[in-house]
């Protein structure tokens, strides 16, 4: 099972290039993207875990940019289910009951972070091709996470990241991401068992700190006081969901809901066509800032910052 | 005047006890918000402390604390297992109160994706909480000492029941000074206001009172001088009133005079009146029907033998004679039924009759020129309304004649209103003093008299050597 990660944020200009190849192909037999995808000839099947709030949202914007998709909460309707599909796990439970289910045709992971997803299919027992297993990751991808620190201070700034087993496999894709935005980078390895806490002082020459998904560093539970540690030492952080924004961290690079599903259209139109994907970060993403964070850490916020993102059409 | 001094002096021992009695209960108080006080600010400053391990700056902190404040006996700080991290202070004190506030018990509701159930939501969640609660990661534990709050709370409130106690000393004397120094000057404004409230208004004080009293005395003054003068005002207004009521109530009594003196006049016209018509009657009326029955007797001894030719003519002759008589009989009732109502209003209405009542005076008057003037719109008038008009203009002419030797006398027949006719008579005469009324002026009065039982109203401006101008507004109907 594949476990490794594509730094997709580099390989992302080709991908408009793509899709215009990929629309001039399914133009003819199903009209591009402005017809339901499943008139196709292939179904789209989105799996769920229940209807939590989260799951709401994304539905009722796969309602308004997928039409004609299939929704499904029990993993065993989905496997009894005929004809050529492809289908879409949101959230970790639900790419875990179908990996488990051994699907047929390709599977699309989506609002699922690049951490858990790499442990995920690598923990699976499928016997699915591993080809046939994609993902749109939750989280922006470092590249737009390091342009986002890029634009905030104007200039080289050191950027501190502390990973631990979980998340080393991203270190490469971080270092590329420093050096194509001309920022240095102070990665640090936390040992399993050790205080989150003390593993943060080692960044402490570091200019701003980097926070990526992983479970075994950042938890609801030990977040503010991760957040009171990097700030007693000046030293912002950066997030990767507007949710950590809102708690006290000085940005963020994400996606919405609206970002997410128009990126997944494009990639289910690919793998209809039989083309197969790299697990992705997402395509579109926009920066969100908390002001106040900003004007304690005396961070001066320009419009540039505000504007900074790829939005779709 | 002791006895004023009463109300302070109980004053002071109720601010006394109500010092003493608050006190107590604010140790109480004060111990329990300063120990929640404190607990509360650690437990949110010790998290880092506790989390990241680093107790030493904490301790520092702690004990400048207790150098800060006396009544916190000992603090410690405990981990999750509640195994202490720090302790500084005593904790074997007596009259000591124990606060203790877990650490870090509330976070933000936040998804890190480490949930491996939900979708990652790296966008805005709907309905999601600001913050939430965790297991604590420590414990603060605050034991505080009432003995440092009592001591104080005794040192004030002793300062408190002195300062009181000097206050009411002062306040007593200075009370019992100001007394003395107001009795004097009080009690000659109360005897200057018990000769006011007798009606004796010249009081007298001593202006050398000064600040309020001063002002006191010098109000009682202006209100005695203000109340002097408010009497005499009124004194005078009611000697004008009653005055004003006395020439009205003459007034009433002359015009009863006039009433009945008119009344009398009055009975005096028709008898004369009667008087003429009698005399009439029996000169003319009389005396020509004894004339009639001669001749017709006369014609009868003629008639009561043959006629010769003679008889035919002295019968005719005596018929002629009685046709003759009865002609006069006719013309003498006519000319006392005209005098007893004026026909000719029935004929040629009230503005010919006038006209020719004016031309009738102006033949008979040649020393006088009579001229009338009829407005356009005014109307034709018959009846009861056009007498009345009839008989004051004549009897406006009458006076012209009589009284005012006027070389001119004109005669206004025009509209008031559309309901009210306007009269007016206006000679060049000699004129007279409207206000002084003659005693034989019966010709005004019985122009008044008429106008008023019509509901109208009579107008009179003369002046001597400047004429008479008589104006009537009549109703139409």
């Amino acid at each position: 099972m594949r476990s490794s990660i594509t730094p997709t944020g580099n390989s992302l200009p080709s991908i408009p290039t793509r899709r215009q190849a990929l629309c001039s192909i399914l133009a003819a037999s199903a009209g591009c993207f402005g017809a339901p995808v499943s008139s196709a000839g292939f179904e789209v099947r989105v799996i769920t875990n229940g209807d939590g709030e989260a799951t709401k949202q994304i539905l009722q914007s796969f309602s308004k940019h997928l039409p004609g998709y299939h929704a499904f909460t029990d993993i065993r309707e989905v496997a009894s289910r005929r004809g050529s599909a492809v289908h879409i796990a949101v959230g970790p439970a639900a790419l875990q009951s179908a990996l488990d289910a051994n699907l047929s045709g390709p599977l699309l992971s989506v609002f699922t972070s690049s951490e858990t997803y790499a442990r995920l299919t690598a923990g699976s027992q499928s016997h699915r091709k591993p080809d046939l297993t994609t993902a749109i990751f939750a989280e922006a991808s470092p590249m737009h996470q390091m342009a986002l620190v890029r634009e905030l201070y104007g200039r080289a700034v050191s950027v501190g990241v502390l990973l631990t087993a979980s998340s080393a496999s991203i270190e490469p894709l971080l270092r590329s991401s420093a050096q194509a935005m001309r920022l240095q980078l102070d990665v640090q390895t936390l040992e399993s068992g050790a205080n989150p806490i003390q593993g943060f002082a080692r960044l402490r020459s570091s200019t701003v700190i980097l926070a990526v998904p992983d479970r075994d560093l950042y938890t609801a539970t030990n977040f503010r006081d991760i957040l009171e540690s990097t700030y007693r030492r000046s030293q912002p952080v950066i997030g990767f969901s507007i949710g950590m924004v809102h708690a006290g961290a000085l940005a963020a690079a994400y996606s919405t809901v609206d970002d997410t599903v128009a990126h997944v259209r494009t990639a289910v139109a690919d793998l209809a066509a039989g083309r197969l994907l790299e697990p992705q970060y997402p395509l579109y993403w926009r920066a969100s800032v908390n002001y106040s964070v900003a004007k304690s850490m005396n961070v001066v916020v320009s419009d540039s910052v505000r504007a900074l993102g790829n939005f779709p059409a | 005047m002791l006895v004023a001094t009463a109300p302070l002096l109980l004053m002071s021992l109720v601010v006394s006890i109500a010092f003493y009695i608050s006190g107590k209960d604010e140790v109480a108080q004060t111990l329990q918000e300063r120990g929640h006080l404190i607990a509360a600010a650690l437990s949110e400053t010790s998290q880092y402390a506790v989390v990241s391990g680093n107790i030493s700056y904490l301790e520092r902190n702690i004990k400048q604390l207790l150098k800060t404040n006396n009544s916190i006996a000992a603090i410690e700080i405990l981990d999750s297992t509640r195994k202490p991290v720090a302790a500084v202070g005593i904790f074997s004190s007596n009259n000591a109160a124990v606060f203790e506030m877990p650490i870090g018990s509330e976070i933000p509701d936040v998804d890190l994706f480490e949930e491996t159930g939900s979708p990652h939501a790296p966008f805005d969640l709907a309905g999601q909480k600001t913050f939430r609660s965790r297991p604590p990661t420590g414990f603060v534990r605050v034991v505080m000492s009432e003995i440092p709050i009592l001591a104080e709370k005794q040192r004030r409130l002793y300062l408190g029941a002195g300062v009181v106690l000097l206050a009411t000393i002062f306040s007593g004397v200075t009370g019992l000074y100001l007394a003395q120094k107001l009795r004097a000057p009080l009690g000659a404004a109360m005897t200057a206001l018990r000769e006011i409230r007798q009606g004796r208004f010249s009081v007298s004080l001593n202006d050398d009172a000064s600040g309020e009293l001063g002002e006191l005395h010098t109000t009682i003054l202006a209100m005695a001088q203000g109340l002097s003068t408010s009497r005499r005002e009124l004194e005078v207004q009611v000697a004008e009133r009653t005055s004003a009521l006395q020439e009205a109530m003459n007034a009433v009594s002359a015009a009863d005079t006039e009433k009945r003196r008119l009344i009398a006049r009055g009975n005096d016209l028709v008898e004369e009146e009667r008087h003429r018509i009698a005399v009439e009657i029996h000169d003319h009326l009389n005396a020509s029907l004894l004339v009639v029955n001669m001749k017709a007797q006369h014609i009868a001894s003629i008639t009561s033998q043959p006629l010769a030719d003679d008889d035919v003519s002295e019968v005719e002759k005596t018929a002629h004679d009685i046709s003759a008589t009865v002609q006069e009989l006719y013309s003498a009732a006519r000319a006392i039924v005209k005098r007893l109502r004026p026909e000719v209003i029935d004929t040629l209405g009230l503005k010919g009759a006038i006209a020719e009542m004016v031309r009738s005076y102006d033949e008979l008057h040649p020393a006088c020129y009579f001229s009338l003037e009829v407005g356009d719109s005014f109307p034709e008038l018959r009846g009861q309304p056009a007498i009345t008009a009839y008989r004051l203009v004549q009897e406006a002419l009458s006076n012209a004649v009589k009284h005012a030797s006027a070389k001119n006398v004109k005669v206004f027949l025009g509209l008031h209103t559309k309901l009210n006719l306007m009269i007016q008579v206006s000679d060049d005469g000699t004129g007279f003093d409207p206000s002084k009324r003659s005693e034989n002026s019966f010709g005004l009065i019985g122009m008044r008299e008429r106008v008023n039982s019509s509901a109208g109203s009579m107008t009179v401006f003369s002046k001597q050597n400047q004429g008479t101008r008589v104006t009537f507004i009549l109703p139409r109907v």
